[in-house]
């Protein structure tokens, strides 16, 4: 206690004596102008770097590359099964030749599985949807052995498959069955839905030399771009 | 001491805490980069932490370098030392950093290059072949001896199948054996280890591939988390004799441990490898972009430093200049404090008692002018107020300063002439009655250091004055002689005195001496004219009487001059009363208005004038005076007029006018004229206007003379009136 006691009154004396002559400065006429333009300026400042900087990692964390050729989602179907919302999808993978470079040199890729279902709602004569389920997975494409296999590991059921080749693991990949969205109790019938999805390349998972690259080559901004699909109304499976 | 702490840590301690922490985010990220598959999911925000970091540091950086030339706009005290000093750090630093930087960056590009050539290179793929073409080898093997099993044993699997996949398991040493229908239904298997766990199924692509009709043999992974290691599978599929099922054999191989480890290790250092030279270029711009984070940060820091600490040492700079302004604006009571227990804390210190001192000495100063100021004002009112003229010069004779006596005395301007040097002053065409005085008074300041004195006679407008002149040096601190000084006293009225006390006693003895003698001179000339006209012819009778005649009128003559003298010495005492003067104007006057009389005597008398205390004779003596004087002095006037005034306005006086419009009396004389013997007439006594001042003086009057060639002359008298105090009898 008495230690707190003495570091308190350490810090409070020159503290409150730093405030005083602060505020003494601040007071005085003629400097209150000057001293709050400074303030104003220097916090002004502040703010817009800090906000620049937070929107620039909050979106370069957050946005996805844009819809490109080399991810495309070929198929989205739904369909209802043991009072459950399932989904298949196909997608094709063309990697460009440096992606697949980094594979074959054993860089693991980090491909991101973005599902959504979307209420579509109005109110007060504009549209607005509301995410009713939103799921995300990675899998993790890379090359190990000295048999150089094909390695797809699932981050949602911890599996690992192995493939002799890229594309057989490019197709696996790309391919979703039976893939539970939700209970169909948990949607009202009558209301639309809207299912969305999206395979992308997670670039701020690549070996950390790679990340500056990432920002700025296009060939690691891998993305399929939402693909939406309208689901039949629930009321019709009841 | 906590109070330099707390300033200390104010002013380098959020910089060495940004750069300190900018430097461990630094020192974490290159080895994030050196470890290039970990961690890599907090590399980001360490770099853009980074960049936060680096880019508040600049911000800071240019809002100081802001700071320091709106300073220098503003000239604030060590401001240009300030600049100055952190360009000289800055290059001091820059240049050493830039070449510290080139350096490391080759460094880091020659040594991530060694990293890789192509000897290891193909060492690695020729390792990874071996080991891919050994395993391969056992893994055909495996498949093979497998193959060569199934084929004989194909019948006794399908009708025995427990008992053969036992002895298969012997027999091919494999670590676990077991049939499967097509149908991916077990029928049997065989485990070297005793467990109740089933075998691991192939998969469902695997039982499509058997389904085919296509063998397969694989090197796979333990999936059991406890397990570690691999092993050969080798999937035959087979049918029975008579085609009725189709089974597929699965043979599970153990690799041995070492063989897998060094196969790993073969495996990792491959991989490694290639994911590093994959890697070479991004790793390479990584590290020169951290090496570059690092030389901003370290030359920003540096700056920051750098001017922070010349300010600081710049500090008691702009404190002495400060207190050096206040002190030009005049504030003496500035007083620094000292911070620095150094040279500038002393400098401070000789700077506070300088001013202390410089206050003190102003302050005393001051006092001493004020009293110099008192003492100045006080002799300039004790000179203002004498009555004799005080005149003092430099010692080049330029006039310094002057009195109004002086300039009474000597009956000329001397306040605008001060400047003047006294020969040029006297050239002045209106100064030019003073030649003959400062003639006389010029040789003297060579005196030196004597004073002087001289009696000299001055002749002005105003009339004929004498003045008794005294002079004198004035001291000088650094000179011999700092100055003349010249009173100049106005002893004409003592002398006037003197003359009248000296004119006065002459006339009573002359009055006295020759009176006596006249009397008989003319009672004998009378006897003799009586005893011997008788006895004479007519001729001698003529000629007696005659001689006897002009004996008596000269003894007349004499007599009435020696009476006049005697008045004039003599007067007897007056007898005031109470006298209504415009009666006894009245009464004059009329005997002075003859029909004949080639003059005219006006009289403009003031009604209700209160009455004098006077003595009628003496002021009719007084006013026949001034009357025949008037006469007398219009005698060539072509309209002689004579006008006696009377004004009674003042409670306390009442003023008597007697004018005439005759040619006036030239000014030189009217200083005189009221003197015995003053008058340039030939005829008279010479005493009648002083009898008449005699005369207004008893009665304590006042008498002035206006005279000018053009308005003649006015003789004004004042009397007081009577009052409670004066009055006298009726």
């Amino acid at each position: 206690m008495n230690s707190i006691a003495l570091i308190s009154s350490l810090i409070r004396k020159p503290l409150a004596l730093r405030l005083s002559v602060r505020c003494k400065e601040l007071t005085r006429p003629g400097h209150l102008e000057k001293a709050f333009k400074s303030a104003f300026f220097n916090a002004v400042f502040l703010i817009f770097i800090g906000v620049v900087c937070i929107t620039s990692l909050m979106a370069s964390l957050t946005t996805v590359a844009q819809a490109s050729d080399e991810i495309m989602i070929i198929r989205v179907s739904d369909y209802q099964q043991d009072q459950k919302l399932l989904l298949d999808s196909e997608s094709r993978f063309k990697l460009p030749e440096a992606i697949i470079t980094a594979i074959n040199h054993e860089i693991p890729l980090t491909f991101k599985t973005e599902i959504r279902l979307n209420e579509n709602n109005q109110r007060l004569g504009f549209d607005y949807d509301r995410t009713r389920v939103s799921i995300e997975y990675e899998t993790r494409l890379y090359v190990e052995g000295v048999n150089q296999r094909y390695f797809l590991y699932n981050s949602r059921n911890l599996k690992t498959q192995s493939f002799t080749t890229l594309e057989s693991a490019l197709l696996t990949l790309g391919t979703l069955q039976s893939f539970p969205i939700i209970n169909l109790s948990e949607l009202h019938p009558k209301q639309h839905y809207t299912l969305k999805m999206r395979i992308s390349l997670d670039h701020w998972q690549l070996p950390a030399p790679l990340l500056m690259e990432s920002l700025f080559k296009s060939h690691w901004q891998l993305s399929s771009g939402w693909y939406e699909v309208g689901i039949q109304t629930p009321g019709s499976w009841l | 001491m906590n109070f330099r702490f707390w300033r200390f840590l104010k002013q380098y301690g959020w910089i060495t805490l940004i750069s300190g922490a900018l430097l461990i985010l630094l020192v974490i990220m290159s080895q994030i980069l050196q470890n290039a598959s970990s961690f890599a999911d907090t590399y980001s925000t360490l770099l853009f932490t980074t960049f936060a970091g680096v880019g508040v540091l600049l911000f800071v950086l240019f809002k100081a370098l802001w700071g320091l030339r709106l300073q220098r706009k503003r000239n604030v005290p060590g401001s240009k030392i300030t600049i100055r000093l952190t360009t000289i750090a800055t290059l001091m630093l820059g240049i050493p950093i830039a070449i510290i930087f080139y350096f490391s960056l080759t460094f880091i590009q020659q040594g991530i290059n060694q990293w890789f050539d192509v000897k290891t290179e193909t060492a690695l793929q020729n390792a990874s072949a071996l080991v891919r073409t050994s395993l391969d080898n056992k893994t055909r093997d495996m498949l093979n001896l497998t193959l060569a099993t199934v084929k004989d044993k194909s019948q006794s699997l399908a009708t025995s199948p427990i008992i053969e996949v036992s002895k298969l398991r012997t027999l091919l040493n494999a670590q676990e054996v077991a049939l499967y229908h097509s149908n991916q239904q077990l029928i049997a298997f065989s485990s070297a280890e005793i467990s109740d766990t089933l075998p691991l199924p192939p998969g469902d692509n695997l039982f499509q591939q058997i389904r085919q009709k296509k063998t397969y043999a694989a090197i796979e992974s333990h999936q059991d988390p406890g397990s570690v290691g691999q092993f050969i599978r080798v999937i035959i599929p087979f049918s029975d004799l008579d085609l009725s099922g189709n089974y597929a054999l699965q043979a599970l191989f153990p690799i041995p441990s070492n063989m897998t480890q060094l196969a790993e290790s073969v495996a990792i250092a491959a991989g490694q490898y290639k994911e590093l030279s994959y890697l070479k270029g991004p790793l390479t711009a990584s590290f020169i972009l951290i090496l570059s984070i690092v030389l901003l940060l370290t030359l920003v820091t540096a700056v920051l430093f750098t001017i922070q600490a010349v300010q600081n040492f710049t500090r008691p700079i702009r404190t002495l200049a400060r207190g050096t302004k206040a002190v030009s604006k005049g504030d003496y009571s500035v007083k620094m404090t000292i911070k620095d227990n150094d040279e500038f804390g002393d400098l401070t210190q000789s700077f506070n008692d300088m001013i202390q001192r410089i206050s003190k000495a102003r302050t005393d100063i001051k006092l001493g002018h004020q009293q110099t100021e008192v003492q100045k004002l006080y002799l300039q009112a004790v000179i203002k107020n004498l009555t004799s003229g005080v005149l003092t010069l430099d010692m080049n004779l330029r006039i310094r300063t002057t009195n109004d006596a002086a300039q009474k005395i000597l009956n000329t301007d001397l306040a605008s002439h001060i400047g003047q040097r006294v020969d040029e002053w006297i050239k002045h065409e209106e100064n030019t009655h003073l030649h003959e005085l400062f003639a006389h008074i010029t040789p003297m300041f060579k005196q030196g250091a004597t004073p002087w004195n001289l009696q000299q006679e001055f002749s002005c407008k105003k009339g004929q004055k004498i003045l008794m002149i005294h002079g004198s040096t004035l001291p000088s601190i650094d000179k011999k002689i700092g100055g003349y000084v010249i009173v100049i006293d106005d002893v004409t009225e003592m002398v006037q005195a003197q003359l009248n006390a000296a004119w006065s006693d002459v006339a009573r003895r002359l009055a006295h001496e020759i009176k006596n003698p006249l009397t008989p001179i003319q009672l004998s000339a009378e006897r003799l004219n009586y005893k011997l006209h008788a006895k004479l012819d007519v001729g001698d009778q003529a000629l007696l009487k005659r001689m006897t005649n002009t004996i008596i009128e000269q003894v007349s003559t004499m007599q009435t001059l020696v009476q006049a003298f005697s008045d004039y010495a003599d007067t007897p005492e007056v007898l005031l009363q109470q006298t209504d003067i415009n009666r006894l104007i009245t009464d004059i006057v009329e005997m002075y208005r003859a029909p004949s009389a080639t003059w005219k005597v006006n009289i403009e008398l003031a009604e209700e004038c209160p009455l004098i205390l006077a003595d009628s004779a003496r002021l009719r003596q007084l006013l026949h005076n001034l009357i025949k004087n008037a006469i007398e002095a219009t005698v060539n006037t072509i309209l002689p007029r004579i006008k006696i005034t009377t004004l009674c306005q003042d409670s306390e006086n009442i003023s008597l006018r007697i004018c005439d419009n005759g040619p006036g009396i030239p000014e030189e004389s009217q200083n005189w004229i009221f003197e015995p013997y003053a008058s340039e007439k030939p005829k008279g006594t010479g005493l009648g206007l002083a009898i008449v001042r005699k005369i207004v003086e008893e009665h304590r009057g006042k008498i002035t003379l206006n005279s000018s060639t053009d308005e003649g002359t006015c003789f004004i008298i004042t009397l007081p009136v009577i009052s409670s105090e004066n009055e006298g009898p009726k």
